[in-house]
């Protein structure tokens, strides 16, 4: 008589253990973010009892994809932001002494102090100590950029292999639940726990790179990045990335590559090749302040047997006089008395650079005299015009005041290769006093384009850094709005859940004194027997 | 709506974070007393605070080379005025031994009291501050002046930078410094009455103004300025008889004009028949004076005048009184005698700036030469140490010589003022750049602490509110 009911009791109180179960690991995984609460579905099969339908998982995947990819952007930016940190870190120009600036500074006041007082010990060698200084400081920065650029590189194969780590992982996930989902199905498609380990691994794919997801209706998901390229198909496939030459590779299954550096959008992939991007920028503007310091800064001289065309001109074919160029040039000898006039070449502003250097060279008079004219391609790319003679007595008058018997610096083609010239400490000896106040005067717009210079470089790096830093404070504000909404939706609630179990604990604690009574009940009619 | 205890959590957690940054960074600004830690924490500011290091290295330089030029000028200043001083004693010295009668040894006592003062002023000429001599203009390590007194130095000044697109001569070359306009003819006479033996025509111009005397025999001048050439010769002290080869030709020529004389000459039938002719010269200052000319060749007539006004223009003596008749009164010659007793001609402008430019057509009675202050005084200190007595040129020449120390003093004076005065602008400018730089990089201290307190108390709160919120579950009821 009781045969159907103790059935129908034992199938309940075995659901409400389940439940039991399922309510507990929604409290083991409270403070778990990737945790989706499950609830456990009992329907209702009167008059034969109830029946535990499946653990339903409230989750919104439309949410968690939003979720993903503002994860996916907020890493970037917060990577990138690290990096440009560190560069922040390289290049001190707030505090007093430690930055580009003050070195700039400090050579360019040491170049006007012996400008000042040309005869000055001191003066002469606080300008090669500056100068080599100067040097020495942008390129340990360079070098620092460098260092930073090498770490980087470390990072994104660590990323890359990390990416083709999950992606696998994923493809291990989805292969498993097609399997658990077929073992469960009769038995509430108990399998969600690999739902929470597919997500756990979506959310770090995200971190890494920026991905677009589709599931199926069971919950296998196929993973692409940008422009389609798949990194994981249901449980067909997977594919890898591969990290080659500074570039980003997608691996196809045929054997080919194809490099997908530039379309990459978001993730700590996308941080590194921007953060390295930007540092090869910062030394592009580095190697700019070098490269106009080698061109442009040059001392007046009183023997060096070499003149030079002070204002630099951008194209050498063009006439000089539309730089603002222009004056007559004699080339005098001055070891006799009174002295001779070698040879005059005028309105030289009317010749391009290569026509001045060729009307000197095919004078017959300066040829005999050995005087010989070059156009010197500067490291930044402008020109000038470089007169040499190797006798003392040869002098050379230019009514234009742009040629100066003079000496460079520096030299070198670029940062790496700078130096000051071997020869600054004699060169420093054998300035011409007479136009220390003309070149002091120079040196007020190399110091102003050096410091334009300069300011690009710190300019670049504070208002890039500020940028990356606002997006990320966006974003990250974003992405809490969005991560909250999803913790609404999906989150456990441990008073919630002790509410539940407690019913359920009730509901369990009645069946149970079903049995109880039932017991009693069979134990009554067996007495009557 | 559920609220999730991960959910609660996070946000306690963020929140945390965002505080605990929040009070971070105040308690970096206060204890750093900087607003700005990193580049990027506000780039108009960084930018700012780039371009106000470098404006404030500039100015300092410039400050520094202003405080050079100052050190300098204020030491050219005490020097030149050393040097006047002594100038102004050797001035009077040689007012003494002109003006005095000295016997040839207490002339010589003078030269020698004078050779000690050049010698004075030719070490201050040389003397230098640092390595940098501050009378060889640009040639810095140059000595300007040797001991012959010739300058050596550079012939351009040496200019310091004080303020971009502004700057000052600090070192001016000593040739222009002792440099004066008294011009001495290189020729030398052994009297002021020794014939030239050539002729010719000098020609002096300065200014807009061109002085013209011709030279040589036969040629004579009425040494004597007319301003109106119909009034009678007597008004301007001109009198006595024109004489013809020592005969008189015509008497009395104080009743006449000038323009009446020139008729009377060119009218005498005597002047005819010697082919002497007179005319009238107009001169830059707008006098007259006549001018007569034997035209035989060579000049076999001698023109003169009882009253000594009539002179022939073919001797130092007589030039320089010619010449001083015809020049404007800004402009004098004199007969200048040298250290070894011989003559020679000085030209010297009254004005301290006036060049002259000396030229000949004929030929030359030589080449004049502009003479240093050393040189001048070195003349007048030979001349006494030869037992000579200095004559009004020397007097002259030293004269000269005062005023252009005093003038080159002067010109450094106030080259000078305008380098202090650079002084407080350029502090001024400073405080300006230090404050601006100030304003962009410093924190507002009091600011900073009412902003970490705020912060302290959100923080406080956070706390209490997690707490109470922990507080309220369902657990304690279970």
């Amino acid at each position: 008589m009781f045969g159907a009911s103790f059935g129908i009791i034992s199938q309940a109180l075995d659901i409400y253990r389940k439940s039991l179960d399922i309510r507990n690991r929604n409290i083991i995984n409270a403070n778990n973010p990737d945790y989706v609460e499950e609830e456990p579905v009992v329907r209702s099969l009167a008059p034969v009892g109830i029946f535990f339908e499946e653990v339903r998982r409230d989750q919104n995947i439309f949410y968690l994809s939003l979720r993903n990819d503002k994860i996916s952007v907020v890493n970037y930016l917060d990577e990138r932001s690290g990096v440009l940190s560190n560069v922040e870190g390289i290049f001190q120009e707030l505090f007093e002494g430690t930055g580009i600036n003050e070195y700039v500074n400090r050579f360019f006041s040491a170049y006007q102090d012996l400008m000042k007082d040309p005869t000055n010990d001191g003066s002469k060698a606080e300008l090669v100590n500056s100068a080599k200084s100067l040097v020495d400081f942008m390129q340990s920065k360079s070098r620092d950029m460098d260092k930073l650029d090498q770490s980087l590189k470390f990072n994104t194969s660590r990323i890359v292999k990390r990416i083709n780590e999950l992606a696998r992982k994923l493809y291990t996930v989805n292969k498993e639940m097609t399997v658990i989902y077929a073992q469960t199905y009769a038995r509430g498609k108990d399998y969600k726990n690999l739902l929470d380990e597919r997500d756990k691994y979506l959310r770090e794919l995200s971190e890494l790179i920026n991905i677009d997801v589709q599931q199926d209706e069971i919950g296998r998901v196929k993973v692409f990045t940008s422009k389609g390229f798949a990194l994981v198909d249901f449980v067909d496939n997977y594919w890898e990335l591969e990290f080659s030459g500074d570039r980003i590779y997608w691996k196809s299954k045929d054997g080919n590559s194809v490099d997908i550096t530039d379309v990459l959008e978001s993730g700590k992939i996308k941080a590194m090749i921007d953060g390295r991007s930007d540092l090869q920028r910062f030394k592009g503007e580095i190697d700019a302040v070098a490269k106009f310091l080698i061109s442009s800064v040059k001392l007046p001289r009183e023997n060096s047997g070499t003149w030079y065309l002070i204002p630099n001109v951008p194209d050498r074919t063009v006439n000089l006089s539309t730089f603002g160029i222009d004056g007559n040039l004699e080339f005098y000898d001055d070891s006799t008395s009174p002295p001779t006039l070698i040879s005059t070449i005028s309105n030289y502003g009317s010749l391009s650079l290569d026509g001045l250097e060729a009307a000197i060279n095919s004078d017959p008079a300066l040829a005999s005299a050995g005087i010989t004219a070059t156009v010197v391609t500067n490291p930044d790319g402008t020109y000038s015009l470089r007169i040499d003679s190797s006798n003392p007595s040869h002098r050379i008058a230019d009514s234009g005041n742009n040629f100066y018997e003079s000496s460079p610096v520096f030299t070198g083609v670029d940062l790496a290769t700078m130096d000051t010239v071997s020869t600054l400490s004699s060169d420093v000896e054998d300035l011409d006093f007479s136009l220390t106040d003309t070149f002091s005067e120079f040196s007020n717009n190399w110091w102003n384009t050096s410091r334009d210079l300069v300011q690009a470089l710190i300019n670049d790096i504070s208002t890039t850094q500020a940028d990356v830093k606002d997006k990320l404070r966006i974003e990250s504000a974003l992405l809490e709005s969005i991560d909250r909404k999803l913790q609404e939706m999906q989150g456990v609630s441990i008073d919630k859940e002790f509410m539940e179990i407690m019913r359920i604990q009730r509901t369990y604690d009645a069946v149970a004194k079903v049995v109880t009574k039932i017991d009693e009940l069979l134990v009554t009619t067996l007495n009557m027997v | 709506m559920k609220v999730p205890d991960s959910l609660l959590f996070s946000i306690f957690i963020q929140q945390d974070e965002k505080l605990r940054e929040r009070i971070a960074r105040k308690v970096t600004e206060i204890s750093t007393g900087r607003r700005i830690q990193n580049l990027s924490d506000d780039p108009v500011a960084t930018f700012n605070v780039v371009s106000l290091k470098k404006d404030i290295a500039h100015l300092s330089q410039f400050s520094k080379n202003r405080l050079f030029a100052d050190v300098n000028l204020t030491y050219i200043d005490f020097t030149l005025g050393e040097m006047s001083t002594k100038v102004k004693e050797i001035y009077t010295k040689v007012v003494q031994a002109k003006n005095e009668i000295n016997t040839p040894d207490s002339l010589r006592s003078i030269g020698t009291e004078l050779r000690k003062a050049l010698d004075f002023l030719l070490d201050r000429a040389n003397d230098k501050v640092g390595k940098n001599y501050i009378f060889s203009g640009s040639a810095l390590t140059t000595k300007p002046f040797d001991e012959n007194y010739n300058y050596l130095g550079s012939a351009e000044v040496f200019n310091v930078q004080i303020e971009e697109g502004n700057f000052v001569r600090v070192f001016k070359q000593g040739s222009e410094v002792f440099g004066t306009n008294v011009y001495q003819m290189d020729t030398l006479y052994n009297t002021p009455e020794t014939g030239f033996g050539v002729s010719g025509t000098m020609q002096v111009s300065y200014d807009s103004t061109t002085v013209s005397v011709d030279y040589g025999d036969g040629i004579w001048y009425l040494a004597a300025k007319v301003t109106d050439p119909d009034a009678p010769l007597s008004s301007y002290g001109i009198e006595g008889d024109l004489l013809l080869d020592g005969n008189v030709e015509i008497s009395g020529i104080g009743s006449f004009s000038l323009n009446a004389l020139i008729s009377a000459i060119n009218s005498d039938p005597d002047f005819v028949a010697a082919n002497v002719s007179a005319s009238l010269v107009t001169n830059p200052d707008g006098t007259y004076t006549m001018r007569l000319q034997d035209a035989d060749a060579p000049p076999d007539n001698a023109v003169s005048d009882t009253g000594g006004n009539i002179l022939e223009s073919n001797n130092l003596e007589n030039f320089v009184r010619i010449f001083n008749s015809v020049s404007p009164p800004d402009l004098r010659a004199f007969v200048h005698q040298v250290p070894d007793g011989r003559y020679t001609m000085r030209l010297i402008p009254e004005d301290l700036s006036t060049e002259l430019s000396i030229s000949f057509a004929g030929t030359p009675l030589g080449n004049f030469n502009t003479l240093n202050v050393f040189q001048i005084i070195n003349e007048v200190t030979s001349k006494l140490e030869g037992g000579l007595s200095p004559d009004e040129s020397d007097l002259a020449g030293v004269g000269r010589s005062y005023d252009k120390i005093t003038a080159e003093r002067s010109e450094t004076g106030s080259i000078l003022a305008q380098v202090k005065a650079q002084e407080p602008v350029q502090e001024n400018r400073m405080d300006l750049l230090l404050k601006q730089k100030s304003d962009n990089e410093d924190a507002d201290l009091s600011e900073s602490i009412m902003e970490y307190t705020r912060y302290r108390t959100a923080y406080d709160a956070l706390m209490r509110i997690i707490a109470d919120t922990r507080d309220m579950t369902i657990l304690r009821y279970l």
